[in-house]
């Protein structure tokens, strides 16, 4: 694995970045070392405000005029530091290549998604138009598109995510780069596409030699790709070592919590009885969706869904992007239109094509993932939280919308009331989700939606955020339908799992069922595409494909 | 070949707009009171209702009002708007000897207008004395009304200083009088145009600056005019070619005022003239021709949205 005879392509010495904000100084990195050699992965790991991107860009001097780096950035023997703009551009996706967390806007979506690729290769080398055209070709193959002669002459709103990121990626290895910057190159995409391309990475890595700097926050996909990590908090290292030692023994406290903030698969199983209530609260039956195409040609979002939620039982919705989880839920708060099937909430009865099939269902309340967005950012926390209560009342008269109540649900969920009187953009993430919690408690619902309510947030805040919403749901009772794309968050909350695949329910029933003996092979691969917190058992996954 | 289907659209719509245009002027002419013979009455004093009554019918005015629409129609589209009522000549030979002067005031100064817009638009992202210009020259330039500034220009540049003639036309035969007599006319015109598109493009460029291509671009070694070129201004020019448009159809309006402050035989003139006699001919011609320019204006716009923009194609 690591062998101390090989090259060192980076080396980094007391790395420094500050940027300028107004006419203050703001520290974001300070003193950094780290090296990285010839083959080898190395993982900046962090929470958000860390540094671990900035590091990054600011090894190819992306920072902007606003960005002051000092220290020392060795490239093989060459100082990058102070930036001399002229030879960076020689270096530029040439010896050091980059790829970026959002591959659909990381691409120009003006140019053919070839015809980038072809500029690039023109960029550093002497080919002629042809020759760079047939490299592009070669690249594209190389990186297993699919259909890539059709891909080549297409726009990037035409392909998706997975393939976006692969035609970057081709662009990254174009000119064969020493060193390859992946800037959370897999946060945007689902988790069987997220496999794949850490596979292809993987695989170019040996084929091409190249050393690999990886820049995530999710110490599954750090056990699946890293040789070694180095953990970042705050602008600072906290450790660095090989990633088996970091995970069986890491030295910090800040690591240790860390890695106990992750969800993981098999940990918790079981901790949660299964509530085999009787009393309804939500029933589908066989509930379609369509959703109108650009061309008058439906998009059937959900196809023939039979569902029940039970009182007080928290059921996780898991399914990738398309696959209507989220549709589900806007059905059973009354935000979308039914045309097939009927949605019985609290025995009300919403048939499809009636004149009820989209009704607000005062029952209902959500919780969704964008806390930041949810929350007007000219209400104070107080005025949102009553305007949800006084919209509430018109059928449930008896909620109470007094300033002492607000203050109190405030309290609830662990909100100052000094916190009455503040705008959202005075709270941090994890606060203005916990407004969000509020409010959807506030109503006293029967059932609560929440919808990737933690898959903004931080594992660290996500963990907190998650307790707490458990602890609320256990006291106050409510039926919960927790939709998410990570099951083993669902594992960590739910008693009863649903898998979701494009518009059909493909598998239901207890959690510890679902996760130990998944009967559809959907599940599965579902299953063994996340990555495990663990290097060694995620190295013997490797081995034996499923 | 998506694009051509997207084109193909754009134009069939833009001839149904045309159609539309034409019944709704030709209704809105009939429906206000009072017709050319009684106006022509008005002014030669008494005449006799046997008089009235043949001219109404030598003018086909005595006919139902379906008749004349769908007449008025037919004769539209073999482009024959009648006699002028005014003048006693086909109201589109008339029309055609203004059209060309219009024509030209306004595709030079929409030229001029767009591109030193561009061009200073880009500018003022790159540079304190552009930014300067765009931000404090532009809203000057845009509060001076066209006949003011007009009037500015003839009095300095060709009064005081001497540089140009100050109005009127030269035939086309002399192309340096004729290009002579349109500086004045086209600055006046174009100016405008420019300090609008100038803010739009700083604005617009401003806003692509920060998109992740552009950082894309960077890091894969384009140089700085390179990336400018490929991956900001060519986005922005989106929201430009939306204003061009609308900018364009103001530039019809504009000329009518500008035709007056320079003497030029344009077809505003002629119109505003035309509606004070209710020379119908005249004015539907006049109408048709500016309507069908400013529909071809926006079919045009929406083309070129298709070319910058591939994802507008496929809506």
């Amino acid at each position: 694995m690591s062998d101390a005879a090989r090259e060192t392509v980076l080396s980094v010495r007391d790395l420094s970045i500050d940027f300028l904000a107004g006419r203050t100084r703001k520290s974001i990195v300070r003193t950094l070392s780290f090296d990285i050699a010839q083959r080898e992965t190395l993982a900046i790991v962090g929470e958000s405000g860390s540094g671990k991107s900035v590091t990054a860009l600011s090894l190819l001097g992306l920072l902007g005029p606003r960005a002051t780096v000092s220290g020392e950035i060795d490239f093989l023997g060459r100082n990058l530091l102070p930036y001399d703009f002229h030879h960076l551009t020689k270096l530029r996706g040439n010896e050091v290549s980059i790829i970026f967390q959002e591959p659909m806007s990381a691409l120009n979506p003006v140019y053919k998604v070839g015809q980038q690729l072809t500029d690039v290769i023109r960029n550093h080398t002497q080919l002629s138009v042809d020759q760079a055209r047939e490299h592009a070709m070669e690249l594209l193959r190389k990186v297993r598109l699919p259909t890539p002669k059709t891909k080549f002459a297409q726009y990037p709103f035409e392909l998706s995510g997975g393939q976006l990121q692969r035609v970057m990626i081709a662009m990254a290895i174009a000119c064969r780069p020493r060193l390859l910057i992946a800037d959370e190159p897999t946060t945007a995409l689902d988790v069987t596409v997220q496999a794949q391309i850490l596979d292809l990475l993987r695989e170019l890595q040996s084929e091409m030699g190249m050393s690999i700097l990886f820049i995530t926050h999710d110490f599954g996909v750090v056990a699946d790709i890293a040789d070694r990590v180095l953990v970042m908090r705050n602008g600072e290292k906290v450790e660095s070592g090989t990633a088996v030692d970091l995970f069986t023994d890491p030295k910090e406290d800040y690591t240790r919590e860390l890695l106990s903030a992750v969800p993981s698969l098999d940990r918790r199983v079981g901790n949660r009885a299964v509530q085999t209530g009787t009393d309804t609260v939500l029933q589908f039956r066989s509930v379609g969706v369509t959703f109108a195409g650009r061309r008058g040609d439906g998009i059937r979002a959900l196809d023939g869904i039979d569902l029940s939620i039970h009182r007080g039982e928290v059921v996780a919705l898991v399914g990738e992007s398309g696959s209507g989880k989220s549709t589900v839920g806007n059905v059973a708060a009354g935000l979308v239109r039914i045309d097939g099937g009927q949605v019985v909430l609290d025995g009300t009865v919403r048939q499809g094509n009636g004149a009820d099939a989209s009704r607000h269902s005062p029952g209902v309340s959500m919780v969704f993932q964008d806390a930041n967005a949810s929350l007007n950012p000219r209400m104070r926390i107080g005025a949102t939280l009553r305007a949800a209560l006084k919209w509430a009342r018109r059928s449930k008269p008896e909620l109470e919308t007094s300033d002492e109540y607000i203050k109190r649900i405030m309290a609830e969920v662990g909100l100052g009331a000094d916190l009455f009187n503040r705008f959202p953009h005075e709270l941090s993430g994890g606060q203005k989700q916990r407004v969000g919690i509020a409010r959807a408690l506030s109503v006293k619902p029967s059932l609560v939606v929440a919808d990737e309510p933690t898959s903004a947030l931080d594992v660290s805040v996500q963990k907190t955020v998650l307790d707490l919403f458990g602890k609320l749901q256990r006291e106050h009772g409510f039926a919960c339908i927790f939709i998410t794309h990570d099951l083993s968050l669902a594992s960590n909350i739910s008693s009863r799992v649903v898998v979701m695949y494009r518009g059909r329910i493909v598998e239901q029933g207890p959690t510890r069922r679902i996760l130990t003996a998944p009967s559809d092979p959907y599940t599965r691969a579902l299953l063994d595409s996340i990555p495990q917190p663990d290097p060694v058992l995620q190295r013997a996954r490797r081995t034996q494909p499923a | 070949m998506e694009l051509t289907t997207y084109s193909a659209k754009r134009l069939a719509i833009g001839l149904v707009m045309v159609v539309c245009v034409q019944v709704i002027i030709f209704l809105a002419v009939q429906v206000v009171p009072g017709d050319p013979v009684e106006a022509m009455m008005s002014e030669t004093g008494n005449i006799s209702p046997e008089i009235v009554a043949a001219l109404r019918e030598q003018f086909g005015l005595d006919q139902p009002l379906p008749v004349r629409l769908l007449e008025h129609m037919r004769e539209l589209f073999m482009l024959d708007f009648g006699t002028s009522f005014q003048y006693s000549q086909p109201a589109a030979a008339i029309i055609g000897s203004r059209l060309l002067v219009s024509l030209e005031l306004v595709v030079l100064s929409a030229f001029f207008g767009i591109a030193a817009g561009i061009f200073f638009g880009s500018w003022s992202v790159q540079t304190r004395i552009g930014n300067w210009l765009v931000s404090a020259l532009g809203p000057i330039i845009l509060s001076v009304p066209g006949y003011v500034a007009g009037s500015f220009f003839v009095l300095a540049l060709s009064l005081w200083l001497g540089w140009l003639p100050a109005g009127g036309m030269a035939p086309i035969s002399d192309p340096v009088e004729h290009l002579r007599r349109l500086v004045l006319p086209v600055l006046t015109l174009s100016l405008p145009i420019a300090a609008t598109i100038a803010k739009v493009t700083r604005y617009s460029i401003l806003e692509v600056r920060n998109q992740d291509w552009v950082r894309t671009s960077r890091a894969y070694g384009f140089s700085a005019r390179r990336t400018f070129r490929r991956d900001i201004l060519r986005n922005a020019l989106t929201p430009v070619l939306t204003v061009s448009a609308l900018e364009l159809g103001g530039l019809i309006g504009a000329t009518v005022l500008v035709e007056r402050v320079f003497n030029l035989p344009g077809l505003g003139s002629l119109l505003v003239s035309a509606v004070s006699v209710r020379d119908y001919p005249l004015i539907q011609g006049a109408v048709f021709v500016i309507s069908a320019f400013y529909i071809a204006i926006n079919i045009a716009a929406d083309i070129g949205y298709g070319f910058l923009d591939p994802r507008a194609a496929r809506r």
